[in-house]
């Protein structure tokens, strides 16, 4: 069983699942692969992570879902954002951006200051 | 864990996330080929990727439940399947629900309708039972006369109304014949009552009169078994006796008559004297029920009644007058009366209810606690993922409620035969008015009270899981935290009281059990095996003199003799255990004529000359009768050692002479002395007796004591042919065995012996069940602490005794509780115990050991599984 290679930080994983599925409507499986891609396989998301994730966004009303043909022709539960989802995706995107603010700040501050 | 997801059938929501995962493996598969992998290859790899199906649908499941607080249906399957999980405890926990609510509920149900249901008539507070204690006599009896002097003068009542002391009689003319019971009441008996015949009428005033047209009344059984529930039946007749009653109404189905030991099938018209007539040369003895009128207590009813018995005394002929020294008049409400005998064995019943449900309420409370301490993490977690306190309540109400009606299911059950098998070993005495069913209030109060302790308990840990030390749940896995002391402590103190009230129950069950024990063993007197009895009563009309009711049971008994298998047959005109007795008084020759009407009383009973050697009633002097006893003039009479001892202390029973019933009756002589019989009940020492040479005097009814070599069931039928072969309009009743005569005479002693003990049967079961949960989680919760001790070099005993000392405390808590409220509350039973006090050292020490060692049986198994605890997989054990 693949490990994700880093511990996602709680939360993180929905607002990438927001982000990716931002980019159009699809399926759980494209969603897995694109995360992968664009993390250039840094993310490797467990099935029992992801769908878990994909069923609370849903309920949660920030994603719906519908069944339609695949790119194979194939039936698949193909997920889109909602308005809510994206307001939702805008306020994860900017307190994530605040939260790397802070900590770059915290990082780059000069270590003397640390000192009394 | 398949066959509940089975039982809620796949959901749409189910489907649908079956088919995405499925999508998802089949695609990753699709891409592996695609970049060139073997398929085989492929759909391994996918398939170690993806982990299994049923894993991730599970978390999908798991993860959804906190955000989802509106379904409910959703929370019942995520607690099937938490209790399936837990399935050890979920049976257990059931099963006490089950037996807690259900046994309660069955016993409670017929406690209820013996005991606390209103009587089946209308209006039945206003019902009264009014009787008169005579000094002289030692019982309480109403003569007819005060009976009309009250009915026609009293003030407090609406009506007041007779019944005589019942009968029975030779029904003839409708199919076999068959002996039928009656009774004769008053005419305004049934409107006293508020009932009124469905067909037909009631009795008319003139029909209770003397010399009244003979009218009868049918029950509806009677009318349904033998007139065929004929619609026309009102102006038909019925012949009784070989005499001819008009039918003159049929009563309603759920009809019975105000006295539980009565069931007549035929109601006839009491006629008793119209005017109060003191100075009659015979009287009844009647039976007093009265309709109180609004708004009069029974102790104005009483006032009233008193003085008119009173008044009465001026108006009895001089000799009599002294008769009604001290007496005394009560008049109660007619279900005490009906129920009052039987109200210390229903309530020591009651009570033995009530603490079986409190062990049941307990042990839920325990398993509660015991199983959801154990959850403690997983709770901390849901928290911390983000469930509201509110959310984790709901959870574990629907996983309490679930529990719950599981329990309350399995109760039903158990309750429904609980009910049909007290139904049908009720004994005689305690039989109600009324069917017996499930009580729905009972029923839902015991479900209320146990299913309330399952939920209440249930959701102890919810207040603590959503509290702050849910860093500690997290870091540890609760193994230390959550036993905490105060914890633990509660659940010992609950299962220390479980002892206490099981240790209770089992006193009471053992004193009965001995005191039954020692009633079943009492001798007899005479010896009950292979002997056969049957009655029959022959009609004055048809067999009008002595010499006739002589020479039919003569004829009977030759008939019998020669059946084979037959050793011995009798005749008597009292069996013991019956119903039947007659008394006389008696005087010893030499002793001085005592007053008039004062004179000591003797049971007496004629006997044929074979009675003694069929019954085996041991000879201790002189002889059994010989046929030359009955010559007119010869006047013979046995004995039985108790009148020996009392009245004929001087010298040598034999040759003395004794004069039964008025001084112008003869003397008898003594021939014989026989060993003393249990006629009445076996709880009862024996009453001296006189036995008289059977001649058909004095009773036309009498029986037949049959000894036989084998089974003597299987003579009954060829019996009765005997007696239909010689009158075939001679109907006989009671064929049964001497040996089942004997066994219905202890079947209440029985029954609460029964009762009390199945209770305590569960009370030990419930209490064996709380302390194995206790003991079980005591070893779970300290398995950490238990490795270490073993790494440390604790040997297995030190680790057995480290277990069984916690539940040795226990034990020791509950027992000592138990004998302490054991002192105080068996009193309470010393009416039912027979030659067994209520404090028995025997008793108390047996129970003692009993629950002792089912203690440490319960307690043993899991400490013997801590012994075998491999301390490295103990230490890492979370």
């Amino acid at each position: 069983m693949a490990e994700p290679k880093t511990e996602l930080l709680r939360g993180t994983l929905d607002m990438l699942i927001l982000k990716v599925v931002a980019l159009g409507p699809s399926h759980g499986y494209a969603i897995a692969q694109r995360l992968r891609q664009i993390s250039k396989d840094f993310f490797q998301i467990h099935q029992g992570s992801l769908y878990p994730a994909l069923h609370r966004l849903e309920d949660r009303g920030w994603l719906q879902a519908e069944w339609k043909a695949s790119e194979t022709g194939r039936e698949a539960k193909f997920y889109s954002l909602t308005k809510k989802g994206r307001r939702q995706m805008g306020a994860e995107v900017a307190e994530w951006e605040r939260l790397c603010d802070a900590v770059g700040l915290f990082l780059r501050a000069p270590e003397k200051e640390s000192q009394p | 864990m398949n066959w509940i997801r089975r039982a809620f059938r796949k959901s749409q929501g189910e489907k649908s996330l079956d088919k995405e995962l499925q999508f998802h493996l089949d695609r990753q598969i699709a891409d592996y080929v695609a970049a060139g992998v073997q398929p085989e290859e492929a759909r391994r790899r996918a398939r170690l990727e993806f982990g299994s199906l049923d894993s991730a649908k599970e978390e999908v499941r798991d993860t959804q439940w906190e955000t989802r607080p509106e379904n409910v249906f959703r929370d019942f399957r995520y607690a099937a399947r938490s209790l399936r999980k837990d399935s050890r405890f979920t049976i257990v926990a059931v099963l006490a629900l089950a037996l807690g609510i259900g046994a309660t509920t069955a016993i409670f149900s017929v406690v209820n309708a013996a005991l606390a249901r209103p009587l089946p008539y209308q209006d039945p507070s206003r019902l009264a039972w009014a009787d008169e204690f005579m000094p002289h006599m030692n019982d309480w009896v109403v003569p007819n006369p005060e009976y009309t002097n009250w009915s026609t003068n009293n003030h407090t009542f609406e009506a007041i109304a007779a019944y005589d002391g019942g009968g029975q009689a030779n029904l003839t003319g409708a199919g076999e014949a068959e002996r039928i019971e009656t009774t004769a009441i008053t005419a305004n008996f049934l409107t006293v009552l508020g009932i009124l015949p469905v067909r037909g009428r009631a009795f008319l005033p003139d029909e209770d009169r003397p010399a009244g047209p003979p009218v009868a009344l049918l029950a509806d059984s009677l009318w349904r078994r033998k007139f065929h529930a004929d619609s026309g039946i009102v102006g038909k007749s019925i012949e009784l006796d070989g005499r001819f009653y008009a039918i003159v109404g049929v009563l309603p189905a759920n009809f019975h008559f105000p006295d539980k030991l009565r069931d007549p099938q035929c109601l006839l018209p009491f006629q008793l004297p119209v005017k109060v007539d003191w100075g009659a040369r015979s009287m009844h003895l009647v039976r007093v029920v009265g309709r109180l009128a609004p708004g009069v207590s029974f102790d104005q009813a009483r006032a009233d009644l008193t003085t008119l018995a009173l008044q009465s005394n001026s108006a009895i002929p001089a000799p009599f007058v002294h008769m009604r020294d001290g007496l005394q008049v009560q008049v109660i409400p007619l279900h005490q009366k009906i129920v009052g005998d039987v109200r210390t064995a229903l309530l020591v019943l009651l009570v033995a209810v009530v603490l079986v449900l409190l062990i049941a309420c307990v042990n839920v409370a325990n398993l509660q606690l015991v199983r959801t301490a154990g959850r403690h993490k997983e709770l901390a977690v849901r928290a911390a993922i983000g469930a509201s306190r509110a959310r984790l309540i709901q959870q574990l109400l629907i996983e309490g409620t679930a529990l719950a009606a599981m329990g309350g299911a399995a109760a039903l059950v158990l309750a429904a035969i609980g009910v049909r098998f007290l139904r049908i070993s009720l004994p005689a005495t305690i039989t109600q008015m009324g069917a017996i069913s499930i009580d729905r209030p009972v029923l839902l109060f015991a479900l209320a009270i146990t299913c309330f302790t399952a939920i209440l308990f249930g959701l102890a840990p919810a207040f603590r899981a959503s509290k702050p030390d849910l860093n500690d749940a997290l870091k540890d896995g609760g193994s230390f935290a959550s036993g905490s002391y105060a914890q633990h402590g509660l659940r010992g103190a609950l299962v220390a009281v479980e002892f206490t009230l099981a240790f209770l129950l089992l006193i009471g069950s053992g004193l009965l059990i001995r005191s039954f024990v020692r009633l079943s063993n009492v001798a007899p007197g005479f010896e009950p095996g292979n002997v056969l009895t049957v009655s029959t009563e022959l009609p004055t009309a048809k067999y009008s003199g002595n010499p006739q009711r002589q020479a039919f049971f003569s004829q009977v008994l030759d008939h019998v003799r020669t059946l084979p298998g037959v050793r011995s047959a009798a005749v008597t005109t009292r069996l013991p255990f019956g119903r039947f007795w007659g008394s006389a008084s008696f005087l010893v020759e030499g002793q001085p004529e005592p007053p008039r009407g004062t004179s000591p009383m003797v049971l007496n009973q004629e006997v044929s000359p074979d009675y003694f050697q069929t019954m085996r009633i041991p000879i201790l002097a002189g002889r059994s009768f010989i046929p030359s006893d009955l010559a007119p003039d010869s006047h013979a009479v046995i004995v039985s050692a108790a009148f020996a001892q009392r009245s004929l202390p001087s010298g040598a029973p034999l040759s003395k002479r004794v004069r039964l019933g008025a001084p112008t009756d003869p003397w008898s002589v003594v021939v014989g002395v026989v060993g003393d019989v249990h006629y009445a009940s076996l709880g009862v020492p024996p009453e001296p007796q006189v036995y008289l040479p059977y001649d058909g005097e004095n009773s036309s009814l009498a029986s037949l004591v049959v000894r036989t070599q084998q089974d003597p069931r299987g003579l009954a039928s060829l019996v009765r042919a005997q007696f239909g072969a010689i009158d075939p309009a001679q109907p006989v009743f009671d064929i049964t065995t001497m040996a089942q005569r004997l066994d219905d005479s202890i079947e209440t002693p029985r029954f609460n012996m029964t009762l009390l003990a199945i209770f305590a049967a569960i009370a030990l079961v419930l209490a064996t069940i709380g302390i194995y949960g206790v003991v079980s989680y005591f070893v779970a919760q300290r398995t950490h602490e238990i490795g270490i001790r073993v790494a440390l070099g604790a040997a297995p005993s030190d680790i057995l005794r480290l277990v069984l000392g916690q539940g040795a405390v226990m034990i020791a808590v509950g027992l000592a509780l138990g004998v302490a409220g054991s002192l105080v509350l068996t009193r309470y039973l010393a009416e039912l115990l027979y030659s067994v006090g209520p404090v028995d050292p025997l008793t108390i020490l047996s129970v003692a050991v009993l629950l002792i060692l089912v203690a440490l049986a319960a307690c043993y198994f899991p400490a013997k599984r801590a012994t075998r605890l491999d301390p490295m997989t103990a230490l890492r054990y979370e």
